[in-house]
Formats: C-alpha cells, structure tokens, sequence
C-alpha cells in the first residue's frame, strides 16, 4: 500500500515540485506559490460546485426560517421543508444541495412530466430554452444529455464532500512531499536520491533553495505564515457565517461564532509546528479560496465596517450596530415601496414564503409583516422581493400558477 | 523532517575503537585482540561515553570523522560545538569545547596546529588547537560546505553545495585564480592523488580537476549522485553512486573500464566510501550488505548480507580488516578476503 502510494502519487509529486522549483528560477517558494495555483485550478470545478452549493444553501436559508417559524407541527414543517428542497433543487445548478440536505441522491425523469416531477420538468425546459433555444421536443440527444448534465451537476451520492475528498490525498501526498523536498539533514537528502527522476534537471536542482522571502521554509513555525493563515481563515468563516443568516443567540448561530474561531485558531496553532513550506501553501490556497469565494458567491451580510469593534465604532462617531447588507437592501426596499405608495405602514419586505401553495398552514405564531405572504389587509402583497422570489413568481405564472 | 542521525566513521585509538553510539554520543569499545582480548560481556567492552553526565556540551550528531592525534581527539558536532577531548584519561578529558554558531556536517582538515572546520553557513573558520582560539574565517562560499576539507601540498580544497570547487591557501590567498563551477552540488568527499582532483557531485557526474590549476580534466557520467568519496588506486579511479553503480575509470581518461565494470547488482544507495583492502573492493550499500569485488575484473568475489543493518558511514581499515559502524550504533568486522562478517560490538 505504502508502494503504491509512494509510487503514484507521492514520487510524481516530488519530482513535480522540483521541476517546479527549476522553473521557478530556482526559487522553491515560488514553485509552492504556482504549485497552489495549479491546485486551485484543477480543483476549480469542484471548488465551484461547494460554491454553488454555498450559495444554494444560503439561498435556502429565509425560506427555511420562515418554515420554521410558520409551522409548528414538525411533520408539517418537514414536509414543507422537503418541497422547498425539491423545488430549489434545480435552481441551485449543479449545487448539490438536494444531496447533501436530503441525504440521497435525487433521481430525475426529466421526461416525465406527471405529478411531482412537473416542477423539474418544467426547469428542464427552461434550461433547454435558455441555452439551446430549442424546445424539449425538439433538442437532439446531445443537447438533452448535454443539459441533463448541466442541470443535475451536483445532484451526486457525494455531494458537497466531493471536493474535499479528492482534494484530501493531494493534501496528505503534499505534507510528505515538503516534507522531503524541504530536507535539510543529509540523510533526508539521500532519501531524496531514492525518490528522483532520472532526468537531469531534476537532479541537478538539488539541494532546493530553501529561502523564501526572509523565510526559511524548512524551518517551523514562521510567525507571518501562522497571521496570514489565521486571519485569511476568519474571515473566510467570517464570510461564510454571514451568509446563513443565523438567528442572533441560536444553537446555529454559537457553532458559528465557534467556528469562527477555533478553525483559524487550530490551523494557525498547527502552522506553527509544520515547516514554512507547508505553511505557505496554507496561506496562498486559503487567500486564492477566499477571492474565489467573494467572486463567485460574494460576500454575503459581511461588511469590513463589521470587522471595527462597536466600542471603537462608537468612538469614532459610528452607529454602534452594524447594518448587514441584507438589511440595508430590505431597508432601500422598503423605503422605495413606501416612497412609492406613500403609505409608510407599507413595510413588508417581499421575501416570498417558502412552500406558499395557498394551504395557509398552522401558522406558528407571528405576523405576516416581515415574510410576506398576504398584507394585513388581506391583500396578495406586491412581489418586489428578491431575484430567487421574482424567479419563482415568473416560473408559476409561465405553467399556469398551479397554486391558484 | 528527520533528526540528524550523523554518520561519522570509527576511528582507532590505542586499545579501543570509538564510534558514535546514537545520535551525538561517543563510545569507546575495546575490541581485543592479543594483547588486549575482549571480554564477552559487552557492557565490560565500553570503556567510556561522551558526553558523560558532567559534560557540558551537546554535539547533537556527529557527521565528521573525529580527527586523531596522539592522544587528543578532535570531534565536530552538528551542534557546532568542536570539542578537543584527551585520552589519556578514562573517561576523557575536555581539553577546550568552541562553540561555532554554526552546523557541522564537513570533516574538518587539520595540519597538526589548525583545524579547519567547514560550516553550514558556508565559513572556513581556523581553530588553533594549542589554546582552541577560533580565528575569522579564511574563506566564505556561497552554499553549506558538506564535503570534508583537504589539504594537500599546502593548499586546502574545498567543495560545497554552491557547485564550486575552491583551493586556497589557509594562510591567505587562492592557490587557483577562480573557483571552478560544476552543473551540481558536492555533497560528498573527495580524493587526491598524483596531482589529480576528483570530486562526486549531485549532477551524476564524476570530475577530476588538475589539482594545481583546476583545469578539468575529464567528466565521467553516471547514472546517479556521487557521494561517496572515490577511490583513486594507481591508474584507476573507483567511484560508487546513489543508484548503486560502482565503476571503475581509467584516470588518465575518465573512460570505464572494460570486463564486468560497472558493478551493479546492489540495489541500493551507497554512501559509505569505498575501499581497496587486501586486494578486494569492498563496497557497503546502504540496505544491509557489502560486497566484495575483484578490482581487476569487476567481478563478484563475495557478499556479505547484513540484515537490519544500514551502512552510511566511511569504514576504519585495520591491517587485516574492516570495520563498519552501523547507523544504529553497532561495529561490524569484514574480512577483506573471505568477506566473513562478525559482529564486535552491538549497541543495547
């Protein structure tokens, strides 16, 4: 097993590194750095479906507070929660949320169109519209496999843990690779002889030039890495919290705030006692994760104006309270609804509930005011919330508003 | 990463044989013989350790062979620490302990009134051994110098990893007016002889320099690192590699010898040098054998298969055998002729 290990992943990857530090003008630093950015791009794919998944999930998430706090009865609500998975299923393309929520893989009959199916169907349509401008009738095989393929991207027994599955081996391979490269004993270098290519740049490149920047990556615990990779990893879980919107004091919310901290901590603990190689490595894939993530999923409720304490907030003449970008976007919606129909009781914020098919039911308390739904006037309330809201108002109406 | 295990080779000393035990400390072992034979017991063996409990000195591991000289044994730490021990006392005595700052892989040169200790941050640096004052360094090179320093004709070569070979003059001054690059890094020693250089280096090629002016003289590729120092024996020049080749090179040339030349059923990394003793070339690999080859021919005399023990270190050659120190701390003794092995001393 060891053999085979060493064989085929472990020997490639410490000849790669070399012959990357060659092309990296002899700088091993460097070729960790472009070795990161190798990684990131051949796992961009997988990096994308967590992404997208992320995003799905925190799509998901008023809609599943507005479950809970609107049934009380837990098989109801689990049944409403089941539907809203179904339905966003498809709207998270190639997210993998219905896998990693429902915890199977979702089988689509996309040409079935009877019962429950009607809904992914119809999403089947739409992406064969809006990609290929052909109808369901009249898409060639390729076309159907090809957004067959598109649209069920994440829907896989692996879910979200793929990425880190295949990325896991690279990880560990990648530990003992700089852990050999970065060799500084003798004897680690002629271990080294055993492990090289007979190919002559690989050979002549050793001993790897192991200064860095002012670092000796084969040294440990060099303290730039350990605050790089701390504080790149808050704020990625910083980030990342902000998004599902926790409710302030819930048990959500605490493994958040844990979260936050004790990742950051535990890898910047563990910085300290790897070489600096490896620590760079950390560094540069975290901060590369962190742009994909503020790119690709953007930055959700976070603020850098979040990251001033309230007290030196208040001292500088600040509102102690930081405003979430959502709030501040329910806030400009409502001003503007107000300021449009000049009734400044108008304040509902046009988030659709979730699972609204018109059964109205049991209701767990509270009022209607903040997740919509119908207006204390009894009035259907106007549809001015978010894109995913306005999505699913076109959808209904294209098939004929089936909720009546 | 590993610790530094060193691989300093056994060295003789009136009746008993030192080598490094485990990493950073001495044992003296009586070995016996006629005049003095060695006792069953192995713990009635050990004559001394250092350091002992009172020592205050911390060697870390020991990669350079201890220098000998009558009774006073000069051993270079990993540490940095240089130590001049006197024999006449067992245990020893410490005569003085210099501390470099700086890792110590290379053997150092000594002349009989300076040694010249190579470091890892690449500084030549003079210790006089009568009062052990270091001196400023005398030469500085780019890389960590691994390779043992040698003096011959009053010039003291030097190699390092920066793939430069050096021959300055240790009271000031260059004996060649520019130090002579190679493609690779020397990581192991080199041999003299006859006014001819020849130097192993990581880019799998043996060079052999006009000592007096570097001119080069021949490259001889092969199919792995040389680290192990060459042998150089009349017209013939033996030279081991990583990769387990041995060859054998005409030394005017640089060409291979004919018949069975180049050795190589080893299998195995050889770091441990090679030597000619009782007309046989007796090579150890790393993995646990050494061979017997016929220097001539090339060809096989014998083996010895060692299990569970790994050969890094240089050999001590007596008058009639080898002696190997293990990397876990033991002796072997090969007989040259038959390739007979016997265990002298193995570590608890």
């Amino acid at each position: 097993m060891t053999d085979t290990w060493q064989l085929l992943l472990e020997t490639p990857l410490v000849n790669f590194m070399v012959l990357l530090s060659v092309i990296s003008f002899g700088s091993y630093g460097a070729a960790i750095l472009v070795f990161t950015v190798i990684t990131r791009v051949v796992t961009f794919p997988l990096t994308m479906r967590t992404l997208r998944a992320t995003r799905g999930l925190q799509e998901l998430q008023p809609d599943m507070q507005a479950i809970q706090k609107r049934y009380s009865d837990p098989k109801r609500r689990s049944e409403e929660q089941m539907k809203l998975y179904r339905r966003k299923t498809l709207t998270c393309e190639g997210g993998g949320v219905a896998t990693a929520v429902l915890g199977y893989p979702v089988e689509c009959d996309w040409k079935g169109q009877n019962s429950d199916k009607g809904e992914l169907f119809e999403q089947y349509a739409a992406h064969l519209d809006r990609v290929h401008s052909v109808r369901v009738a009249d898409a060639s095989p390729r076309q159907l496999k090809r957004a067959r393929k598109a649209m069920s991207g994440g829907i896989n027994p692996i879910g979200c843990l793929g990425p880190q599955l295949v990325q896991l081996p690279i990880f560990i391979a990648l530990f003992s690779v700089i852990r050999l490269t970065l060799s500084q004993s003798p004897e680690d270098i002629l271990e080294l002889s055993d492990r090289l290519y007979d190919y002559g740049p690989v050979q002549n490149a050793i001993p790897l030039d192991t200064s860095f920047l002012g670092m000796n990556l084969s040294a440990n615990g060099s303290f730039i890495l350990v605050i790089v990779i701390f504080c790149s990893m808050w704020l990625t879980q910083r980030i990342s919290s902000s998004r599902t919107a926790a409710q302030a004091g819930s048990q959500q919310a605490q493994t958040q705030q844990m979260m936050q901290w004790m990742l950051p901590l535990m890898f910047g603990w563990f910085a300290m006692f790897v070489p600096a190689g490896l620590g760079l490595y950390w560094a540069a894939s975290t901060l590369i994760g962190l742009v994909l993530q503020w790119v690709f999923v953007g930055p959700g409720d976070f603020t850098w104006g979040s990251l001033i304490p309230g007290f030196v907030r208040t001292r500088i003449g600040l509102p102690a309270e930081i405003e979430t970008r959502t709030e501040r976007e329910r806030r400009l919606e409502r001003e503007q609804r107000q300021a449009a129909s000049g009734d400044p009781e108008d304040d509902t914020d046009g988030s659709e509930p979730p699972g609204a098919d018109g059964a109205g039911g049991d209701e767990a308390g509270g009022s209607n005011e903040r997740r919509g739904g119908k207006r204390k006037d009894g009035r259907r309330r106007r549809r001015t919330g978010s894109r995913q809201a306005r999505g699913g108002s076109r959808s209904r109406r294209r098939r004929g508003n089936p909720r009546g | 990463m590993n610790s530094p295990d060193g691989w300093a080779g056994p060295v003789q000393a009136r009746d008993f044989t030192i080598l490094q035990e485990k990493s950073g400390e001495l044992v003296a072992v009586r070995l016996g013989g006629a005049d003095n034979p060695g006792t069953a017991n192995i713990d009635e063996r050990v004559a001394w350790r250092f350091p002992g409990d009172d020592d205050d000195v911390d060697l870390d591991a020991v990669y350079a062979d201890p220098i000998l000289d009558g009774n006073t044994l000069y051993v270079a730490g990993h540490s940095g620490e240089v130590v001049a021990l006197d024999l006449s006392f067992e245990p020893p005595r410490i005569i003085w302990v210099r501390d470099l700052n700086e890792t110590i892989i290379a053997t150092p040169a000594y002349d009989g009134q300076t040694l010249y200790v190579g470091t890892e941050a690449g500084t030549i640096v003079p210790i006089t051994v009568a009062s052990g004052a270091v001196g400023q360094p005398i030469a500085r090179t780019d890389e960590r110098i691994w390779s043992e320093l040698l003096l011959d004709g009053g010039a003291l070569y030097v190699a390092a990893l920066d793939k430069r070979v050096r021959a300055i003059r240790p009271g000031g001054g260059t004996v060649w007016a520019q130090p002579t690059e190679l493609s690779g890094a020397v990581p192991g020693d080199f041999a003299i002889e006859g006014g001819l250089l020849v130097v192993g280096s990581f880019d799998r090629r043996l060079h052999a320099f006009d000592a007096e002016t570097g001119a080069e003289e021949w490259v001889f590729d092969g199919d792995g690192w040389f680290w192990a120092r060459p042998v150089i024996a009349g017209d013939t020049i033996y030279a081991a590699s990583t990769r387990g080749s041995v060859y054998a090179l005409d030394a005017d040339s640089g060409r291979s010898r004919g018949g069975n030349w180049p050795f190589n059923v080893l299998d195995s990394e050889i770091r441990a040098a090679p030597v000619i003793a009782g007309g046989v070339l007796v090579v150890a690999a790393e993995e646990a054998t050494i061979w017997g080859i016929d220097p001539a021919t090339g060809d096989l005399r014998w083996s010895a298969p060692l299990p569970g023990h790994r050969f890094l270190a240089d050999p001590l050659v007596l008058d009639s055998s080898l002696i190997y120190a293990t990397t876990r701390g033991d002796l072997i003794e090969i007989d040259p002729q038959s390739g007979r092995a016997a265990i002298l001393y193995e570590r608890r």
